[in-house]
């Protein structure tokens, strides 16, 4: 067991303590040729609606694929329901819905026959809920995958993740890149696919704040491969009443983008200096 | 409610995609044959080499369709989806190779029984089921071997496999074929008499076992391994 940080002991307001966490990651890392992802130690319970924020090349994708069980090469261990994740593969794809970057399928099926092609592979897929979702989110069944929108494509995305309601969504950037109509359709759906309360978890990353601030009670910022802060969004709010959460994490995202910035020490629960102050 | 098995389920729908997916293919091969046989039959017209060079080029499209379609998975991102589902490795290769087999089996008969058809003197066996074997037994072998390298060769960038391994496998097979060429004399030539040799169709017979035998599982092995490393370019996707 690893000894408890300072920063550890920051998480202490997160709604989700209690319960055994559904993904751990211990010393979890990737590495580059030019680039290194971790050590990352964290714990990610049911429950948990959780955002990781960075910049470009910070480590999200590749920290959500390897906790998605589609890229094994990484180093450490993820734990998947108190087991070695490596052990459950794969097996253990079935149990996490994972939402790529970009559309993975054959560009001459119709949606309709994408989403039925991959029903063969999940032993949990719910047809009637698929049907419901694509309704729920105007898809077209017989529009060709190829000619698919990005926002389409996204929504198609994120029905072949969710049809089989796994205990885990992950999303990555689920509303980059799409019109503010389409975002809003989507971040209502994956509320309602994991409301407050419910026992899933629902990790996604985001460039855009505002999303991070209605759907994330809990984020990660990362930073050059590590997380450098790892808070729930009341309390970062709590600390910073007066600015809105995306301004608070704008900021310090900025911070961490400074060349001279140190991001082992960074702490979000201390006050942030005006622009234009000096750190 | 669906009683298959998983796995029998699923290896179902990778074989259905993959002969989906190379329909057109199979179409293109299919009329190329149809030419060929067509052409066979205007000899008189047409000559024999306009005939030789049809059944090249159906046999090219066959031996090359596959591996083709295995560059498109990647670059389509459809390679990706399916290293994503929760199946094993095997029920993977085994849903690529088996409609691969397929499709090689049914592009080389028909190319085999056009090849007797058209260009009798040619092959010098009209339509003896040995053409057939010595047919399928090359198609199947180099396409599965070709799909089979191709998997492999998915761990690298496209830019590695054209600079290194096309081009050494170009040299290489340049340098055998010139070689044979120089110990056993024109190669037409020697399978003729081979194929004139009263042992021939059991020595086919064996060798067509041998060949299908061990290119189907080299291809296996190499498939599986190809699939197990397989992983997005990390040069090429956001961190």
């Amino acid at each position: 067991m690893k000894a408890e940080t300072p920063k550890d002991s920051l998480n202490s307001s997160r709604p989700a303590e209690s319960g055994d966490p559904v993904v751990r990651l211990t010393d979890f890392g990737v590495r580059y040729p030019d680039f290194r992802v971790g050590p990352l130690n964290v714990a990610l319970r049911p429950g948990e609606r959780i955002a990781l924020v960075g910049a470009n090349g910070a480590g999200k994708s590749t920290t959500l694929r390897s906790i998605a069980g589609r890229m094994p090469d990484y180093t450490g261990t993820i734990e998947f329901r108190g087991e070695d994740l490596r052990n459950q593969l794969p097996w253990a794809r079935a149990s996490v819905g994972f939402l790529p970057e970009r559309l993975l399928g054959y560009g001459w099926m119709s949606v309709a026959d994408h989403l039925g092609f991959l029903s063969n592979f999940f032993p949990g897929w719910d047809a009637d809920y698929t049907t419901t979702l694509m309704g729920r989110l105007q898809l077209p069944p017989k529009s060709r995958v190829g000619t698919l929108s990005k926002g389409m494509a996204v929504k198609l995305s994120l029905v072949a993740a969710e049809a089989a309601r796994p205990p885990v969504l992950i999303l990555d950037e689920p509303t980059s890149g799409i019109d503010p109509v389409m975002r809003g359709e989507i971040l209502e759906v994956i509320g309602e696919c994991a409301p407050e309360g419910s026992d899933r978890l629902v990790l996604y990353s985001s460039h855009i704040l505002e999303d991070v601030e209605k759907l994330a009670d809990r984020v990660l910022l990362m930073a050059d491969g590590r997380i450098i802060t790892d808070e729930s969004a009341a309390a970062l709010r709590g600390v910073h009443p007066d600015q809105s959460l995306s301004r608070i994490l704008y900021r310090h995202l900025r911070r961490a983008q400074t060349p001279s910035h140190d991001s082992t020490t960074d702490d979000l629960t201390r006050p942030i200096p005006a622009e234009g102050d000096s750190e | 409610m669906n009683t298959q098995h998983p796995t029998e389920r699923a290896l179902k729908a990778l074989i259905a995609v993959e002969l989906l997916k190379h329909r057109k293919s199979l179409a293109i091969q299919l009329l190329s044959v149809a030419v060929v046989v067509g052409g066979g039959l205007l000899l008189g017209l047409l000559g024999t080499g306009f005939a030789a060079f049809a059944l090249l080029a159906v046999g090219f499209a066959a031996v090359l369709s596959v591996p083709m379609g295995i560059f498109l998975d990647k670059v389509e991102g459809t390679m990706e989806l399916l290293t994503s589902l929760p199946i094993p490795d095997s029920t993977l290769v085994a849903g690529r190779l088996i409609p691969m087999a397929t499709l090689a089996v049914v592009t080389a008969a028909l190319s085999a029984i056009a090849a007797a058809i058209s260009l009798p003197e040619q092959v010098a066996i009209s339509a003896h089921w040995v053409a057939v074997a010595a047919f399928a037994s090359v198609w199947i072998g180099a396409t599965a071997l070709g799909s089979a390298l191709i998997a492999v060769a998915l761990r690298f960038r496209a830019s590695d496999l054209m600079g290194r391994v096309l081009v050494i496998g170009m040299i290489v097979g340049w340098a055998l074929l010139s070689a044979l060429d120089r110990i056993f004399g024109d190669p037409l030539d020697v399978l003729q008499g081979i194929l004139a040799d009263p042992r021939a169709p059991w020595l086919a017979s064996i060798g067509y076992v041998v060949v299908c035998a061990v290119t189907v599982v080299g291809s296996w092995f190499l498939a599986r391994d190809g699939y197990r490393r397989f992983r997005p370019d990390p040069a090429s996707m956001e961190r």
